[in-house]
């Protein structure tokens, strides 16, 4: 079913007077663009309001040891990159509560350590080396369906998961204490909210790579923080931004040969640039 | 004789090993206000976060019914530090309606929840705070939002930690008064941490000091006694006389008016 709705919007995409929407590849790439640009629209709305960037490169800087530890195990490194990353990510919630750590903290520990572990594994194993680059970048343009479908999938699911709990984790983000008291069962979302923040991390390496990732969560988020005074404001901007940026970005690279990841942020950093020209 | 609304029997709370709060046995008075007064470190917040489960606790923490049964909580609590990102783009409507519906408030706000909001901030008189930004707020105002979504899940016993922290001198009386006769319509029991005795004095009708174990608990024109209040902060506190400007106030009918008003003391 998944794969019929893919290709009903692959043909939707071809009807554009686009010559670039023609390609196979690129009819994928905006595919993913669109897909990931609203997830991660969504959940960087929170990440800005958790103070969670740092997470999120933590989280992203880990794929290192992930992709290690799945080559040196024969698994495949997407997989043990999602499941590595996942495991820091909750990890490092609980470690928070538990240790009552700073978040920044408790990262920094984690974050040394995993990437330790992954220096160790690869300077062992040299020919680990070669694959690195491909995880660094990400290409968006080499996506295939496969990769598609589960950015299709993941998206599905990360979006329910935010329409049921949006509310009480952004109470969660804006007093713990508060949160608690209305009942809401903060540590419990937090951890949900790690995870797929992680699993959203994971995917989205694969468009724009380990370096870029947190921006493509923060920057529209941000920008939309600057403009807006509501919630709703700030997630519908937000949205729009990310939307403008990915689509900006893909057309650009495609233009001027660059990469899709460095031209999707650059887009998106130009908004944000843009706001401390508004006035107050 | 109704029961008290919270008993607390043999409450300790222990931290990093140390302990914070030993052997806490107290009843909270249905429908008053109970301040809980104490120096700096006496375990006056960690008291309010064991009562809300926020802080694991020994001893037994009981919430009662007017026939003396146990019952499920229904709490509100206004926090003591309101640091509330003030760069959150987040209306008060939006605030309140964090907890009164599942739709994301970025879809939209029922009219259910924009109803139970408006009339929440009505009973405070702050309607008007609706549709601005929480982190235009001043600390009043913020203050009075954080007691109506309180108050909007209908709670029988309020918990407040240093409510008029923060907030100008008559903002903060017009806070407890407002808090006071909302208290009294709806029979609500009011626990209030509170460092200003000139707060207590006037709107608390009972209070429980409190120096990692309770150094003593009553009316408050019995405990509010310059021996009490030394023992509780040191040789420095005392008591002076003072004529209210007010000659009579919104408050007296809740507790007789303290004859003294007590000077704060310098440890606290």
């Amino acid at each position: 079913m998944t794969e019929t709705l893919l290709h009903a919007l692959y043909g939707w995409l071809a009807w554009l007077p686009f010559d670039f929407l023609q390609l196979a590849f690129m009819q994928r790439a905006v595919v993913a663009a669109a897909c990931l640009s609203v997830v991660c629209a969504l959940l960087g709305v929170l990440v800005v309001q958790f103070r969670m960037a740092f997470f999120s490169d933590a989280v992203s800087h880990s794929a290192f040891t992930g992709i290690a530890l799945g080559l040196l195990l024969g698994i495949d490194p997407w997989v043990s990159v999602l499941a590595f990353g996942v495991g820091i990510g909750m990890l490092a919630v609980r470690i928070r509560r538990q240790a009552d750590l700073a978040m920044d903290t408790t990262l920094g520990v984690l974050f040394s350590a995993t990437i330790a572990l992954g220096l160790a594994i690869i300077s062992a194993r040299k020919e680990l080396a070669r694959v690195l680059p491909g995880f660094l970048y990400g290409d968006i343009l080499a996506l295939t369906d496969r990769d598609l479908l589960w950015i299709v999938i993941l998206s599905i699911a990360e979006v329910a998961f935010l329409l049921r709990w949006f509310n009480h984790l952004l109470f969660v983000s804006l007093h713990d204490h508060l949160a608690r008291s209305a009942g809401v069962r903060a540590a419990a979302l937090e951890t949900a909210f790690a995870a797929a923040l992680a699993l959203l991390v994971g995917f989205a390496i694969k468009v724009v790579g380990i370096l870029l990732v947190t921006a493509l969560l923060v920057i529209p988020a941000t920008t939309a923080r600057r403009l807006a005074t509501t919630i709703r404001g700030q997630v519908w901007l937000t949205i729009a931004l990310s939307l403008f940026a990915s689509l900006a970005g893909l057309a650009t690279s495609l233009r001027f040969d660059a990469a899709p990841g460095a031209a999707i942020i650059l887009w998106a950093t130009a908004g944000f640039g843009l706001t401390f020209f508004r006035r107050t | 004789m109704t029961a008290p609304a919270l008993r607390l029997t043999d409450v300790s709370v222990t931290l990093g090993g140390v302990p914070i709060l030993e052997r806490i046995t107290a009843d909270i008075e249905r429908g008053k206000t109970t301040a809980v007064i104490g120096p700096n470190g006496a375990g006056k917040t960690t008291l309010l976060q064991a009562i809300l489960g926020l802080l694991p606790a020994r001893g037994r923490i009981e919430f009662l019914d007017p026939d003396g049964r146990m019952v499920p909580p229904r709490l509100g609590y206004v926090p003591q530090n309101l640091n509330i990102d003030r760069q959150a783009a987040l209306s008060v409507l939006e605030f309140l309606s964090l907890d009164t519906q599942v739709m994301p408030v970025w879809l939209g706000i029922s009219a259910e929840a924009r109803e139970g909001a408006a009339t929440a901030l009505d009973r405070l008189e702050a309607r008007h705070l609706l549709d601005r930004p929480l982190g235009k707020l001043s600390g009043g105002e913020l203050q009075r939002v954080m007691l109506a979504a309180a108050l909007h899940r209908e709670p029988e016993v309020i918990l407040l930690d240093e409510p008029v922290s923060g907030v100008d001198v008559a903002g903060g009386h017009l806070f407890c008064d407002i808090l006071e006769d909302l208290a009294l319509d709806r029979q609500l029991t009011v626990l209030m941490v509170s460092h200003d005795l000139s707060v207590v004095t006037r709107h608390a009708a009972q209070v429980l000091c409190l120096n990692r174990t309770v150094s003593c608990h009553g009316p408050t024109p019995e405990v509010l006694t310059s021996a009490h209040l030394q023992d509780l902060f040191g040789q420095h506190a005392g008591l002076y006389q003072h004529t209210p400007r007010r000659p009579e106030h919104r408050c007296t009918h809740h507790h007789p008016p303290s004859p003294s008003h007590p000077n704060p003391p310098s440890h606290d």
